[in-house]
């Protein structure tokens, strides 16, 4: 039997009647250790006598059959992942005891219907949710899919947190908390590099042109305050009457619901890696609309007021307010009247400067 | 005295612990202030008002703690390294509840030159400070621990009892349980935490609050003990702040590294003076933005603005500030120090409310991080596997919390040649063009099941006709196919992968009607200075014509098994007859037909 991994570019020949196997039961004929769930195998019967060297055109039965794993496998996270997969990087952390909580947006139209299925609009995230709650040898993560925005919105925070201890010592109780902040969701597409070439072929998706930051210290703390108020907000939607209908998440089980009620672990001190002047001056901004289901919480969770929060949009008026000389913008969508006003002022204020062109450069 | 804290006891200033005041031999306490007390309940415990208002908060929070360990954590309350604050034993609160004992102390007066129609006010905050309404080095909250073994009362409730009020020896129903626990002398520690929560030097709080017993060992009155702060109160290494540098009359003294502060004697003359010139020499425009328009004011403020260090030097006449204290000074001050070039967000934190604290818990900038900027998510995702998969070796990797719009399991985090193994090419395009031309001239096609009956598109799949010619291609690769043009089939992608060295390897062509369309191969590859070139070539192939022997779908099925990451397992259901029955079927075609031609198309 001839095993072609189509995309891998590998190909195996394996015996279809293993030693010792059972042919009238499942015979589990190869273990495709190094095989990703999207990778598709094609897979032929050959002349039990041919060897590698022998032409094809003598020694192929059949034809080949595709081999893929399903979209409800792939929907229940029940396929393979390498390790240098983000599922199989996941999946590996909590084998070994990593605590591993995700906060995933659900579609607006899953959010917008309230009897649709969970699984509606962007099922993504529903495969990478399913895979970390799925318990194994009792292990296993919890993955929220959060649709407590206001209707047509959508979360796009993306963030991750990572917290570390020291075995150096044992009385050392300092956490490493780094923390992961910006504009790239860890979803393929996002990979590419300085040269943005347009085949690449290290590259799943097309081109991306973003920023991530890094931040070690106590300004990944707010990174992570914020992931605890989002993350109490589930315990809040599910118990309250006035709030779930609209914000509680459907894939919640019981032991999510215990584990977003629970109370949330923040490192009591934060340990900053030794590095010779650290000197990044940090602060987390960050947009939560009104009538978004956070700022209707109205219990001892309470994070945000009514009217929400709008610091990005603060923080951006005001830099282009400071601004003397010259202003670069790079935004993926930029239709703010607000930023369009604090531009239009700005020009004002530089007029009597030879600093006054304006380009706005649409990308492509 | 006239205005004592406790009877029958003594107060005693603890030099290495200058946070707190002990006493001991203490037979009664007397309120301090009109307020309330609170003896902390049992975590878990239902708060016996429905539902606190927002005044409510360091009572319900006092009343309940956090459990941490064997040590009670008050999340309202902050230490002086700003974590929450912890304590052990049994502790009576006396928290004031309105502003009424601090009237005497003006701060305005520091600032009463600042008009809010002149140019300098407001330019450096925005709403928030103007909400703030509470006063700098003004307790609110009085701690007294009790380390004598006592029993304190279940139910006890917050009461309120007007200033002067003793626990022990006044009669009242509410005390009644106190009292009885109040039986003997006792002793503790006394703690002190201004209107934001955070702790303050005792022995000030106490002389703020206008408690004159003697207090042993106490600093001298002329003594200041001076902390920076930024906006939030969090302490401030006064060796790292965005000034060049402060100057004191008479002089600054020594800073304590435990306690981030100065200890200085104070003259009559008593002159803060800041300096925030760029550092000499070093004209970078990080530093010139860091150490530029440095703002400072007592802190947490009222009603003031914070006053603009510019151009070069701004002096604090600290003496306008005491003026009205008890003994002429004031033994602890903090003063915030921000930029305001760091203070993006006007409403950072959300609204201080009056009890001091912020409506949501961000800060408004944190200094001291070391910060690594991607601007490519190859090296953020390499980034974020190092530090998941490959921790330090003294470290363990204990959380991890994901925020995503979108997220896909199967992101190949290191690149997708790294992921299947696959090396860069650095023999320029003579080997891609061989490998290209050896594919073309030696294929042959056969069926690839199932088709997408749907679209009306059948799948074929090209293979290297013989072993060899595999071996023979000599680097790996990756290829993009497309029909060429697209005419029949409705599909423009029919294939994208990898092709291996020395690998036998199949491409998926397109076609319907058992006609397979042209096609073109387009492969492309990276060198190892991260080039990347292609070359293309046209495959032009025939009609098939024969149907070989179809693989039946429930012969064969992918499976994982039970490891963690699960790994892929290829199967053959129990079927042994269907397998005898393919292998009749080819021998029966195998006989009839002159050749083996008839198995697979040919060029």
């Amino acid at each position: 039997m001839l095993v072609i991994n189509l995309k891998s570019g590998k190909s195996e020949i394996i015996p279809l009647l293993p030693a010792g196997g059972d042919a009238d039961t499942n015979l589990s004929l190869a273990t495709l250790s190094d095989m990703t769930a999207e990778d598709v195998l094609a897979v032929a019967l050959i002349d039990r006598k041919s060897d590698a060297s022998q032409d094809f055109s003598t020694t192929l039965l059949t034809s080949f059959r595709k081999l893929k794993f399903s979209n409800d496998q792939h929907a229940a996270g029940l396929v393979p992942f390498q390790p240098q997969e983000l599922g199989g990087l996941l999946r590996q952390s909590i084998a070994a005891g990593v605590k591993v909580k995700a906060l995933y947006w659900e579609q607006f139209l899953a959010n917008l219907n309230k009897d649709d299925s969970y699984k509606a609009g962007h099922s993504n995230n529903v495969e990478i949710s399913n895979l970390i709650n799925r318990k194994v040898n009792n292990k296993r993560g919890f993955a929220v899919l959060d649709r407590a925005t206001r209707p047509m919105g959508s979360f796009h925070q993306k963030a991750t947190v990572l917290i570390k201890s020291s075995t150096a010592t044992t009385t050392f109780d300092k956490k490493r908390i780094i923390a992961y902040v910006g504009g790239m969701d860890l979803t393929g597409g996002r990979w590419d590099t300085p040269e943005h070439f347009t085949l690449d072929p290290e590259r799943q998706g097309g081109r991306w042109f973003d920023v991530h930051l890094r931040i070690e210290g106590t300004g990944a703390l707010d990174v992570l305050r914020n992931f605890r108020q989002r993350w109490e907000a589930i315990g809040v939607f599910i118990d309250d009457s006035q709030l779930k209908d609209d914000y509680a998440p459907r894939n919640i089980d019981p032991e999510i619901k215990t584990e977003t009620q629970n109370q949330f672990f923040m490192p009591p001190e934060v340990k900053l890696m030794p590095v010779v002047d650290p000197d990044g001056f940090v602060q987390i901004n960050r947009t939560i609309p009104p009538f978004s289901g956070h700022a209707k919480i109205s219990s001892a969770k309470r994070f945000v007021e009514e009217a929400g929060e709008d610091g990005i949009l603060q923080s951006y008026t005001k830099a282009i307010n400071r601004a003397r000389k010259f202003i670069l913008i790079n935004d993926q969508y930029f239709f703010s009247d607000e930023i369009a006003l604090a531009l239009h002022q700005a020009l004002k204020k530089i007029r009597w400067t030879r600093f006054r062109d304006c380009c706005v450069a649409q990308r492509s | 005295m006239s205005n004592p804290l406790i009877s029958g006891g003594t107060l005693d200033y603890i030099s290495t612990k200058p946070y707190e005041i002990g006493f001991s031999g203490a037979t009664d306490i007397i309120l301090p202030f009109e307020g309330s007390v609170i003896i902390p309940g049992t975590f878990g415990k239902t708060p016996s008002f429905d539902k606190p208002d927002i005044a409510e908060w360091l009572f319900t929070s006092l009343l309940f703690p956090v459990p941490d360990g064997s040590k009670k954590n008050f999340q309202c309350l902050r230490d002086y390294e700003n974590k929450p604050f912890k304590i052990e034993g049994a502790i009576l609160c006396l928290a004031a509840r309105d502003l009424t004992p601090f009237e005497r102390l003006d701060i305005k007066g520091l600032y009463e030159n600042i008009k809010k129609d002149t140019a300098n006010f407001g330019n450096a905050h925005g709403a928030l400070l103007q909400d703030i309404h509470v006063h700098a080095v003004r307790p609110k909250t009085l701690l007294v621990l009790f380390t004598t073994d006592i029993t304190l009362p279940d139910n006890f409730d917050i009461f309120t009892q007007k200033k002067g009020h003793k626990l022990k020896a006044d009669s009242s129903g509410a005390l009644t349980p106190l009292q009885k626990s109040l039986a003997a002398t006792f002793s503790g520690k006394i703690f002190a935490f201004d209107a934001a929560g955070l702790q303050m030097e005792t022995y000030t709080a106490l002389r703020a609050l206008g408690i004159d017993q003697n207090v042993k060992k106490a600093p001298k009155d002329n003594e200041l003990r001076l902390q920076f702060v930024d906006i939030h109160g969090t302490i401030l290494n006064p060796a790292k702040l965005p000034v060049k540098a402060f100057q004191f009359k008479p002089g600054p003294g020594d800073i304590d590294t435990n306690w981030h502060w100065h200890c200085m004697s104070m003259g009559q003359d008593r002159t803060l003076k800041f300096i925030s010139a760029p550092l000499p020499g070093n004209t970078a425009q990080d530093d010139l933005y860091k150490y530029s328009h440095v703002h400072i004011a007592v802190w947490p403020g009222l009603d003031f603005a914070f006053q603009p260090v510019k151009p070069s030097v701004t002096d604090l006449e600290l003496n306008k500030l005491f003026v009205k204290m008890p003994n002429n000074g004031m033994g602890f001050l903090r003063l915030c120090v921000f930029h305001p070039g760091d203070e993006m967000q006007t409403t950072g934190g959300g609204k201080l409310n009056s009890d001091g604290r912020f409506s949501n818990d961000f800060h408004l900038y944190h200094s001291d991080n070391s910060l690594t900027v991607f601007n490519t998510g190859r090296k953020f995702f390499a980034d974020l596997y190092k530090e998941i998969a490959l921790p330090e070796t003294d470290e363990v990797l204990e959380n991890i919390y994901l925020i995503n719009w979108s997220s896909s399991a199967h992101t190949h985090m290191l690149g997708s040649m790294r992921l299947y193994g696959v090396t860069p090419h650095d023999g320029g395009k003579e080997a891609i063009n061989s490998a290209l031309d050896t594919i073309s001239a030696n294929y042959l096609i056969t069926k690839l099941e199932p088709s997408d009956t749907k679209n009306d598109i059948d799948y074929f799949l090209l293979l290297v006709s013989h072993a060899t010619k595999a071996t023979d291609i000599s680097t790996s690769f990756k290829i993009e196919v497309k029909t060429n043009p697209a005419s029949v089939a409705k599909i423009t992608t029919s294939h994208q992968g990898f092709i291996r060295k020395g690998q036998i390897f199949g491409i998926q062509l397109a076609g319907n009607q058992n006609q397979v369309e042209a096609h073109a191969i387009k492969a492309y590859w990276k060198n190892s200075v991260g080039e990347v070139s292609e070359v293309s070539k046209n495959i032009n192939a025939s009609t098939y014509n024969n149907t070989p022997i179809s693989v039946p779908e429930e012969l064969f099925k992918l499976e994982i098994n039970g490891q963690d990451p699960p790994q892929a397992v290829l199967k053959r259901k129990k079927n042994k007859k269907l397998c005898i029955e393919i292998v009749k079927q080819f021998i029966t075609v195998r006989h009839s037909i002159a050749g083996h031609q008839s198995q697979v198309w040919k060029k």
